[in-house]
């Protein structure tokens, strides 16, 4: 294009002036009236929306191409310094913060302004190119590698999680000191926060969230449960378009995937505020809100069954709405929590010593002494010859195999027994006068030595060991009552409570599998085979992972005393290299006192 | 369904309309960029996989529209920009990268923005690349606010030819 090109008329009128209204428009200098117009043009003439659509991708890529420009230092789109004129600095009318004045020679403020521009948009472009690379590498991700801030250990600590895991990998336990001015990418699972003030928390994954203070919670997306008893009343949440101050009370706020924010108030009274102006962003610091300059006149209060809704198009201030309590979360769900081995930890676990548990919303420890033994009653094989053995222990055979699973040993096991994906439909044993069981579907039968008391919460825990390859959230499985009762029913476990993402989890490395080469159809068939290979597989860094089991979920009522149980594995069997549960220790939980 | 990795490749790929599309709500390129990424975190962290691109992208363009106008509230007090009616006018066909092949138009865009006059480039680039206003720009430029729109429009317009010319004569070549 020479310039007598460029000077030709090039359209009508009409669309010329469209045009120049786009130009207007980007530049907000259109008045309401003219955006009005503009955005009927956009909603009624399909041409000027494609022009309108157009104009945006183009001036989008010219950015974009200036920028690329700058960054390769080719100078061919950048003319501003050849013919020796300075441009100024842009106006503080802009609104934008000049970055001139801190740059003293004045030959090299624009260089250094564009390279500023330029680090950031790189930066930007290095991040999103890193997100794709840690979604290529999902199963072991690297650390995100972006400049991490001085870390500043907070005194909110984290007193409990749930299967949590975050994106960064950074591994929090309970008991953890949060980090202050951290985001924390909570990819799955649910963390619990407790505050100085006594507040606590509950965030829900998929959330991001900083502990801005001691007395703040920033949420910029997700859900999350508070409570603040009485000493804690003005604990707040923000989020991208709201403050939430607690006035002493529990409620619910749910960043939306839309960005829109609910808050549900279940008892009390919060105040919701919206952040409308820039003296309202967010500040990690603990000054009181006139030293920062905040001016919040506007807020509405929610009482006990109120709800609001606010961000996008919703009103500013907050649009009431459909109250609904089901979402809040009094607790973390009751699970096992951790287990204690006879190991320290440069040693492999052996033994197991207690186990922490939440029952009814409490935490009960539980040393082994006191949890219920079981005997194994039955043990049957897939159809098909597993190559992974179906002992797993000591090199030595037992000369009794199922004491694999009845003691203490987290080394011993009996592993990969049968199932099929989709629990059975009609599930029966048969048994001897004497009560054993003489004819079962492949699986695993147990009987507890005293009977198992259904209480709220887990009654039974099951162990299992498990490969960094096998699926990190525990092999799944089925548990079966054993009974001819209608109106029980077979759990299938898909989820462990202590995942290969739990921070804690103790390694076994002296672990060898019988592996045989028949099928075992019976505890039998286990004693009296000769022929199996023990092979070691130590060297395969295999980590405990359990599990605690409510009895009600197969339809026990509560106080109901149970006494035997049938295992299957829930993999899909079609392939040899399904990994099939390999349970190493399971037993009952004693029965809850009155007082729990 | 997509897989996260597919998903997080089709948002790279459709960055710049992604990026117009927020730009028509925020007006600022620095400002789309962060919301842009925000998007990208928020999908990547979804629980639920995405049924196919166009799931992806309609998802993702409700959430930049909706971040978009929280961000403006949250800088000016208010937002005063194209009504909600026209953004889900223009958002219900918005381009993609697929549509609009605007990987071939890039090239086309580059080699005619060498071909403008070295003033009608340097508008340009105030006012797109350096983010100054208008006014601004004229300012620098001793020219009439009004003088600056009008030549943003017709430079726009000129850059458009070109670009269909020599997408056309590249399209040609290809055949010959």
């Amino acid at each position: 294009m020479n310039e007598s090109q460029q000077n030709n008329p090039v359209e009508d009128d009409g669309q010329l002036k469209f045009l120049e209204s786009i130009m207007r428009y980007q530049d907000g200098a259109l008045s309401p009236a003219e955006i009005q117009e503009l955005a009927e043009a956009v909603c009624n003439d399909p041409a000027k929306r494609q022009l309108f659509q157009q104009v945006q991708l183009r001036t989008a890529a010219i950015h974009d191409l200036f920028r690329m420009d700058a960054f390769s230092n080719s100078g061919k789109l950048q003319d501003e310094r050849r013919d020796g004129t300075e441009v100024p600095p842009p106006s503080p009318a802009d609104g934008k913060p000049s970055k001139y004045n801190t740059i003293q020679d004045g030959s090299d403020r624009f260089v250094s302004r564009r390279r500023v521009r330029i680090s950031i948009a790189l930066a930007a472009m290095s991040l999103l190119v890193i997100l794709g690379v840690l979604f290529r590498k999902e199963s072991a991700p690297p650390q995100i590698a972006a400049p991490a801030p001085l870390a500043i250990e907070s005194p909110v600590i984290l007193t409990g999680e749930v299967q949590a895991r975050f994106f960064d990998q950074v591994l929090l336990a309970a008991g953890n000191n949060v980090e202050f001015s951290r985001d924390y990418m909570l990819q799955s699972g649910i963390v619990e926060l407790k505050f100085p003030s006594g507040a606590t928390t509950i965030i829900e994954a998929p959330s991001i969230f900083r502990v801005a203070s001691t007395n703040r919670l920033i949420l910029n997306t997700g859900t999350c449960s508070v409570h603040a008893p009485p000493g804690a009343e003005g604990f707040e949440v923000i989020t991208p378009v709201t403050k939430v101050v607690d006035r002493g009370t529990r409620f619910y706020v749910k960043v939306q995937d839309n960005n829109e924010v609910e808050v549900h108030v279940i008892e009390g009274a919060a105040d919701l505020y919206s952040r409308t102006n820039s003296a309202n962003e967010p500040t990690d610091s603990d000054k009181p809100k006139s030293a920062q300059g905040e001016q919040q006149t506007e807020f509405v209060k929610l009482t006990d069954g109120e709800a609001a809704r606010i961000g996008g198009f919703n009103d500013q201030i907050g649009k009431m709405s459909g109250f609904s309590p089901q979402s809040y979360r009094f607790k973390l769900p009751d699970r096992l929590v951790s287990y204690q081995t006879t190991s320290s930890e440069e040693t492999p676990a052996d033994e197991l010593l207690s186990l922490k548990v939440q029952r009814n919303g409490q935490l009960k420890d539980y040393s082994v002494e006191e949890l219920i033994p079981l005997e194994v009653t039955w043990f049957c094989s897939d159809p098909e010859r597993e190559p992974n053995g179906y002992m797993s222990g000591l090199r030595k055979a037992p000369s009794h195999p199922a004491d694999c699973l009845e003691d203490r040993s987290l080394v011993t096991g009996l592993i990969n027994f049968g199932g099929q994906p989709q629990p059975l439909d009609h599930f029966s044993v048969k048994k001897s006068p004497a009560g054993a069981i003489i004819q079962a579907p492949p699986g695993l039968g147990i009987r507890f030595r005293k009977p198992v008391v259904n209480h709220a919460g887990p009654d039974l825990v099951l162990l299992e060991v498990q490969l960094f390859t096998n699926p990190p959230d525990g092999d799944p499985f089925h548990v079966y009552p054993i009974s001819d009762r209608t109106d029980l029913k077979p759990l299938t476990v898909t989820k462990f409570d202590l995942t290969m993402n739990s921070p804690g989890l103790r390694e076994l490395t002296m672990l060898w599998s019988h592996r045989f080469p028949n099928i075992v159809e019976s505890l039998e068939d286990l004693r009296t085979s000769k022929k199996s290979i023990k092979v070691d597989v130590s060297h395969l860094h295999f980590r405990l992972i359990g599990v605690g089991i409510d009895l009600s979920e197969l339809g026990y009522a509560e106080g109901e005393e149970v006494e035997e149980l049938f295992f299957q594995h829930a993999s899909n069997g079609e392939s040899l290299k399904t990994s099939k549960v390999d349970p190493v220790f399971i037993a009952g939980l004693p029965p809850l006192k009155s007082d729990d | 369904m997509l897989t996260r990795e597919e998903a997080t490749a089709i948002l790279l790929e459709e960055r710049l309309a992604l990026t117009a599309y927020i730009v028509t709500i925020v007006r600022s390129f620095h400002i789309a960029e962060d919301i842009f990424q925000d998007t990208c975190v928020k999908s990547l962290l979804r629980d639920e996989l995405f049924e196919s691109r166009e799931h992806l992208l309609k998802w993702s363009r409700v959430l930049c529209r909706n971040r978009a106008i929280d961000v403006i509230r949250s800088r000016d007090g208010k937002y005063n920009g194209l009504s909600e009616e026209a953004l889900s006018s223009l958002s219900a066909d918005w381009p993609d990268n697929q549509d609009e092949g605007l990987t071939d138009t890039r090239g086309a865009l580059m080699f005619c923005l060498e071909e403008l006059t070295a003033n009608n480039r340097r508008i340009l680039q105030l006012r797109y690349f350096e983010g100054r206003s208008g006014i601004h720009v004229a300012e620098i430029l001793g020219r009439k606010p009004a003088t600056v729109y009008q030549a943003l429009a017709r430079i726009y317009s000129l850059l458009e030819r070109c670009i269909q010319t020599r997408l056309a004569v590249s399209g040609e070549s290809e055949y010959e």
